[in-house]
């Protein structure tokens, strides 16, 4: 009997103090853990340290960091025991990483590591092998759309892709879309955006030519494809209020619209043709993206001739656009008429520009600018969060080719 | 030339047949007719006074006569048998008269239409004076309606829908039709006093290798007349016949709006008319000049803001009639009617001068200047009783303007009018094109009708012969531009001189019998004519004649109920726009080198022209068919009436432009190519040059829409309920149009990236389907003693369908560029291969189509309500008001064809005032 009331006496207790004394309670339940960060292989190190440690609770989401010391070990301590998410990353100065690899590496350099699901039951190592390469891709650099000030010209639009890498990248097949023009309108949806298809859909659809190293572009560099590749302000027939010169040295493309057979457009022929594998209107002057903008991609694809069309849904036009599917797009930039446009008329989903950046209004002579996010010995290296609405500026004064 | 010899056999063999008819008839009892006459006398009911100018139609006979000054006629020859006299005039409710041969004078009182009398008319009715169906609208109807244009009028006809007072775009006319269009506008005959108001010579189009009919500005090229320029102010009456119209009337397709203007002495009118966007002035009066004639002017200003809000988009118009009538003798009478009109329009599309995005303006003005005189004589010839005649013509100025800052790409342009390659030069990107289409349109007509009647035992015949002509030339000065609009890939624009364009020359012959026949206490009248139509019969690239055969029944028993039955065949013309369209110019680049120094540039273009005449127009025929029934029952005021018409139109080989077999070819110029770029100087060509084949299609006239208008219209008019003062109607019409093309679609589709190699050919039949059915309820309350009546009207449009018919993606085969060729053939698909085409491979062949065309739309039933009041006051003063959708019921309706989609089907809530003086 008296065992039995000590037990019940007993169990009352520890549930009274388990609840009273939490610390001590959860100070049972912790444990320590070790996570050993190495370099790649080739690198000339082994254990990596200074690397930021991200362990992420599945349960409570609760995350704890740290870096690793001297000997490349981070050490967590108070960890709940379950399944965590681990990641690490590091970002290495050019010199610092040169120093590493025993290579020339001119820019920083991001390393990383990741375990999707790492179960920690109690005191022990894992150990992480980082990884690393160029950084980079092309990037939609500047978009100039809006047209000549004091004019109603806007024949001088270009479009700039440049490589944000730390390679050389060849443009040759690189393609660009552009998709319906942007509106001021209140009710100007595009019906694909709007049914919630995460693809993006285009009207217009260009291809840089040549076979796959003829245009080859340095780290830094940019090509310029313009609608007409003259200079614009001084050219007799063009229109001196444009602020941009897009003649050969400048503009690499330029868009000669011969889709039709009695074109009414003008051939430059110091500056190449661009291949335009689909349009949804051939009778129209010139490539146009619209002064009101619109969403404009950069993506490769196997075959351009062979890419599935379909007509918006619910409208009544009959106008079919090209799908482009969301893995084969590189870089994408939402651009709309105006600050009041709301994001229910984007003309990209948001997986591929979550924002929508613009220049205000029409023949403003002004274009939209990525950001420099740094400069590494003269190279800028642009800001890229899929995000136009914080990656682009309006710059007052397009700038092909320059800054 | 061949035809106008058949015109002359025809007309020799008419009148041999009508006199060998007689030669066989002489001797029956017609004889003793010679003393038979008959003196007639109308005076006004209320007053006692005589009524001049009174028409006297004698239905078995075919006759029409018209009161003297005295209100007095005669009917000499009168067969002794019993004749219905139908007398009608503008400001009286028509009276019909049974004659028997025992009387000997007739004494015929007339109502007058007024608003202080018991039985007032408002709305349209049946028409009396002819077979065919139709429907009067007299003057009080129109002046109760506050129409503003002759094109508001046509509201009363069963089945038509109320709208608001528009001048924004020309008034396309249409008879039993959903949706007036070109087609419908053009087949739609409008005769004024008796003449034809003749469009044929309308040019004012822009291109019509690209722009088919069309222009910027307001044009009716290609259609009918504009509704909107005709004032309804001066209007006596309007019959709209829309049924089997008499072989006099030829040129038209679907009915005839016949509009008589006001003839008679009456004292000076005042009208001002006010609402939202239209301000109107009329005034009009009529003088007794010498004895017997009369003469009326009158004089209308009209301005019209195509919206409340916005000035620089607008339409006026002043129009002026002089009309002299007079009747001449007292026992062969001589009536004649002259009619002097001038019409001046202007519809201006300009831009706010604070916002000059492309300085865009489009602005057309015309004038014309009309003549018309006819006369009805009383000849008393056994084989000429009755001599008509009509000499119209009409002088039109007509300019069109169109104007546009392009600020478009550089490029250059040529401007050769043959074929050719010429080097030209780049021009600037931004300039100011403005385009001038100035057109002088001349038409005359004449046309004479001799009736007379023969009775054989019991039957009357009354035969109708004559003949017409008319001719429609334009000697404008045409197409000229400063410097011409932007074409995109497609046919240029060239310069074009109207005045070398041959006229259009119509000759018509006809002959009709109408005969009476009584069977029993009923009356059978058969109407059978035939007309014969030659047009351009001087010229041999031309084939145009046809045969018209007409004919209308109707059986009145003697309680009341009519049977009526026709069926008649009308063909329209081709208008000269038609017969003669411009030429297709295409500009190629042969070198196309525009170098960044500008001395270095060079452009090379090769010009290739095409006729775009089609030899193998055809005459665009209208079949009608109808069957209706009348029921009458009541007396005087309580006089009700049930009417109802089945109808059944087919329209064959519809005037339009489109790309036919004939007008898609392949174009062959050379590409030059550069030897070597001098330093500062045009590049050298090298001997180097290419041949480059393209196809070219462009729009020429054809005869591609195949049409069926059928339906019942239905009127049941209950006649005036005493005890609450008002008058109960009901008309309306169920309609179905189904226009589809009776030519297979031809589509060149230029697609990027690849050479056009291959012009779809898509099934006929495609077009579209419209079901309507619409009822109007009219409650009419009138108050004799106020003289005031009040209407309120309930329109109700319980179906709306539209479909689309044969749209289809996939062709049923293509033309190849393969090989020169003389006219183009077909490479037909067969059906394993139609299934593998898609828009991924076969861009240039398959035609993207919205899905939403498949599906047909229908709307929820949807009711209008609106309300129409007058008042006139003892000083001769005239109030009148009405609002249209009164009560501004506009739901927001679903489409069934785009889900999404809501609309705002009724009018507006619009409203109007008038205020009229009478001295």
């Amino acid at each position: 009997m008296n065992n039995k009331i000590t037990l019940i006496l007993g169990f009352f207790a520890t549930v009274f103090l388990a609840s009273c004394s939490k610390d001590d309670g959860d100070s049972q339940l912790q444990v320590a853990y070790e996570i050993t960060v190495e370099y790649p292989e080739v690198y000339g190190l082994v254990e990596a340290e200074g690397v930021s440690v991200t362990l992420k609770n599945l349960n409570t989401s609760k995350t704890y960091t740290e870096t690793t010391e001297a000997d490349g070990v981070a050490r967590f301590t108070g960890l709940i025991p379950g399944n965590y998410t681990l990641s690490a990353n590091q970002t290495l100065t050019a010199e610092e990483a040169t120093a590493l690899t025993g290579l020339e590496v001119t820019q920083e350099l991001i390393l990383n590591a990741s375990l999707s699901e790492l179960a920690i039951l109690g005191s022990g190592n894992t150990t992480l092998v980082l990884e690393g390469g160029a950084v980079g891709d092309w990037l939609i650099k500047e978009f100039y759309y809006s047209g000549a000030p004091n004019s109603f010209y806007f024949y001088d639009a270009f479009i700039e892709i440049y490589n944000n890498s730390t390679e050389t990248l060849f443009a040759d097949g690189l393609m660009i879309g552009s998709t319906r023009p942007g509106s001021a309108s209140t009710t100007s949806f595009f019906g694909f955006v709007t049914a919630g298809e995460q693809d993006a859909y285009i009207q217009t659809m260009l291809r840089v030519p040549g076979s796959g190293e003829e245009y080859p572009v340095e780290p830094g560099e940019s090509i310029v494809i313009a609608v007409d590749g003259i200079n614009h302000q001084s050219d007799p027939n063009g229109n001196e209020n444009s602020p941009v010169n897009l003649g050969p040295g400048i503009a690499d493309f330029e868009v000669y619209y011969d889709v039709n057979p009695n074109t009414p457009d003008t051939d430059n022929p110091e500056v190449p043709n661009m291949i335009i594998d689909y349009v949804t209107s051939t009778t129209v002057f010139d490539y146009l993206p619209g002064v009101m903008g619109s969403g404009l991609i950069i993506f490769r694809s196997e075959d351009p001739a062979g890419m599935e069309r379909f007509t918006e849904p619910n409208t009544t036009s009959a106008t079919a656009y090209v799908r482009v599917p969301k893995e084969d797009v590189i870089d994408a930039l939402d651009a709309v008429a105006n600050a009041t446009v709301t994001p229910d008329r984007k003309r990209l989903p948001s997986n591929l520009d979550s924002g929508m950046a613009t220049v205000g209004g029409t023949y403003t002579g002004t274009s939209l600018q990525r950001k420099v996010k740094q400069t590494i010995n003269g190279r800028r290296v642009l800001v890229d969060t899929n995000n136009s609405s914080n990656d682009f500026i309006v710059n007052e004064t397009p700038a092909p080719k320059a800054w | 030339m061949k035809y106008f010899y058949t015109l002359v056999i025809v007309c020799a063999f008419s009148s041999f047949f009508i006199s060998s008819q007689v030669h066989a008839q002489v001797g029956v009892p017609d004889q003793k007719q010679t003393d038979n006459s008959i003196q007639g006398h109308i005076y006004d009911l209320h007053t006692g006074k005589e009524i001049p100018n009174a028409q006297i139609y004698i239905q078995e006979l075919a006759m029409e006569l018209y009161s003297d000054s005295q209100g007095a006629f005669t009917i000499t020859r009168t067969p002794s048998r019993k004749l219905s006299l139908i007398v009608s005039h503008p400001e009286y409710l028509i009276q019909e008269t049974i004659f028997t041969p025992q009387m000997k004078t007739l004494e015929i009182g007339l109502k007058a239409n007024r608003l202080e009398l018991n039985e007032v008319l408002i709305i349209g009715r049946q028409g009396k004076t002819q077979d065919a169906t139709s429907t009067v609208i007299n003057r009080m109807a129109i002046e109760h309606l506050q129409a503003t244009s002759l094109e508001e009028v046509l509201q009363l006809v069963p089945g038509s829908l109320v709208r608001n007072p528009d001048f924004s775009n020309a008034g396309e006319a249409g008879i039993r039709q959903i949706g007036n269009d070109k087609l419908s506008s053009l087949g739609t005959s409008v005769m004024i006093n008796g003449a034809r108001i003749s469009n044929n010579a309308n040019l004012q189009a822009v291109n019509t290798s690209i722009g088919g009919t069309g222009a910027s500005f307001s044009s009716t090229a290609g259609a009918g007349v504009d509704l909107r320029s005709i004032n309804a102010d001066n209007i006596e009456y309007v019959e709209v016949i829309r049924g089997i119209p008499s072989v006099e009337y030829g040129d038209l397709n679907g009915g005839i709006i016949r509009v008589e203007t006001k003839a008679s002495k009456e004292p000076l009118h005042l009208k001002a008319r006010f609402n939202p966007t239209v301000t109107q002035f009329w005034g009009g009066k009529g003088f007794e000049v010498g004895v017997g004639g009369a003469l009326y002017a009158d004089l209308d200003y009209t301005k019209s803001n195509d919206t409340e809000t916005n000035l620089y988009q607008n339409y006026q118009r002043i129009t002026s009639m002089l009309q002299y009538s007079r009747t001449f003798g007292q026992q062969h009478t001589w009536r004649t009617n002259t009619s002097l009109g001038f019409t001046y329009s202007h519809d201006l599309y300009d831009m706010d001068p604070d916002f000059v995005v492309d300085s865009m303006k489009n602005e057309a003005k015309e004038r014309h200047f009309r003549f018309s005189t006819n006369g009805v004589i009383d000849i008393d010839r056994r084989f000429s009783k009755t001599l008509k005649y009509t000499i119209s013509g009409n002088y039109g100025l007509q300019s069109g303007y169109q104007q546009r800052y392009y600020n478009a790409d550089i490029t250059a342009e040529s401007y050769a009018m043959e074929s050719g390659t010429h080097e030209v030069a780049y021009l600037p990107s931004a300039y100011l094109s403005r385009m001038q289409v100035d057109g002088k349109p001349f038409s005359l007509s004449a046309r004479i009708s001799n009736q007379f009647y023969l009775i054989s035992g019991t039957d009357n015949h009354s035969i109708l012969t004559g003949m017409e002509w008319s001719m429609d030339a334009n000697y404008g000065e045409g197409k000229t531009f400063s410097r011409p609009p932007r074409t995109t890939g497609n046919a240029a624009y060239r310069v074009r001189a109207f005045h070398s364009i041959p006229a259009l020359i119509q000759l018509g012959v006809y002959v009709q019998d109408y005969m009476s026949k009584q069977l029993g206490g009923s009356t059978l009248n058969l109407s059978a004519g035939l007309r014969f139509d030659a047009i351009q019969p001087f010229q041999d690239n031309y084939k145009l004649h046809v045969w018209s055969p007409r004919l209308n029944l109707s059986l009145k028993t003697p309680l009341g109920l009519v049977f009526r039955a026709g069926y008649g065949t009308n063909a329209k013309a081709p208008t000269l726009l038609y017969l003669y369209p411009e030429q297709a110019y295409f500009d190629f680049f042969s070198l196309n080198y525009y170098a960044s120094d500008p001395r270095e540039r060079m452009a090379m273009i090769s010009t290739r022209v095409y006729d775009t005449e089609n030899h193998q127009l055809k005459l665009s025929k209208t079949n009608k068919a109808e069957f209706g029934i009348d029921f009458q029952w009541g007396t005087g005021a309580q006089q009700k009436r049930l009417g109802i018409t089945a109808f059944h139109e087919q329209t064959q080989n519809g005037y339009s432009m489109a790309t036919t077999m004939q007008s898609v070819a392949r174009a062959e110029y050379p590409l030059y190519t550069v030897a070597s770029q001098p330093e500062g100087a045009p590049p050298i060509l090298s001997d180097q040059v290419t041949q480059q084949a393209r196809f070219i299609s462009y729009l020429a006239p054809g005869n591609t829409i195949d049409r069926v208008n059928k339906g019942v219209e239905f009127e049941l008019d209950l006649g005036r309920f005493e005890t609450i003062n008002t008058q109960i109607n009901l008309n309306g019409a169920y309609m179905s149009t189904r226009s589809v093309s009776n030519a297979p679609y031809i589509l060149q589709q230029n697609v990027a990236g690849r050479e056009t190699t291959r012009v779809g050919v898509f099934a006929t039949g495609r077009g579209q389907s419209d079901e309507r059915l619409v009822s109007t309820l009219r409650a009419m309350h009138h108050i004799p003693k106020l003289r005031f009546i009040i209407t309120l009207s309930a329109q109700t449009i319980w179906v709306d369908q539209n479909r689309y018919l044969n749209y289809q993606s996939i062709p049923i085969g293509y033309i190849p560029l393969e090989h020169a060729w003389e006219s183009p053939e077909v490479r037909y698909f067969t059906e394993a291969e139609r299934a593998d085409i898609n828009n991924i491979t076969d861009p240039d062949l398959y035609l993207s189509i919205n899905d939403a065309y498949h599906l047909s739309e229908k709307w929820d039933p949807i009711w209008l309500f609106n309300l129409k009041l007058t008042k006139e006051f003892a000083s001769g003063l005239n109030f009148s008001f009405y609002a249209n959708n009164v009560i501004n019921h506009r739901p927001l309706q679903n489409s069934t064809r785009y889900p999404n989609r809501y609309t705002k089907r009724n009018v507006p809530f619009f409203f109007g005032s008038e205020i009229a003086i009478k001295f």
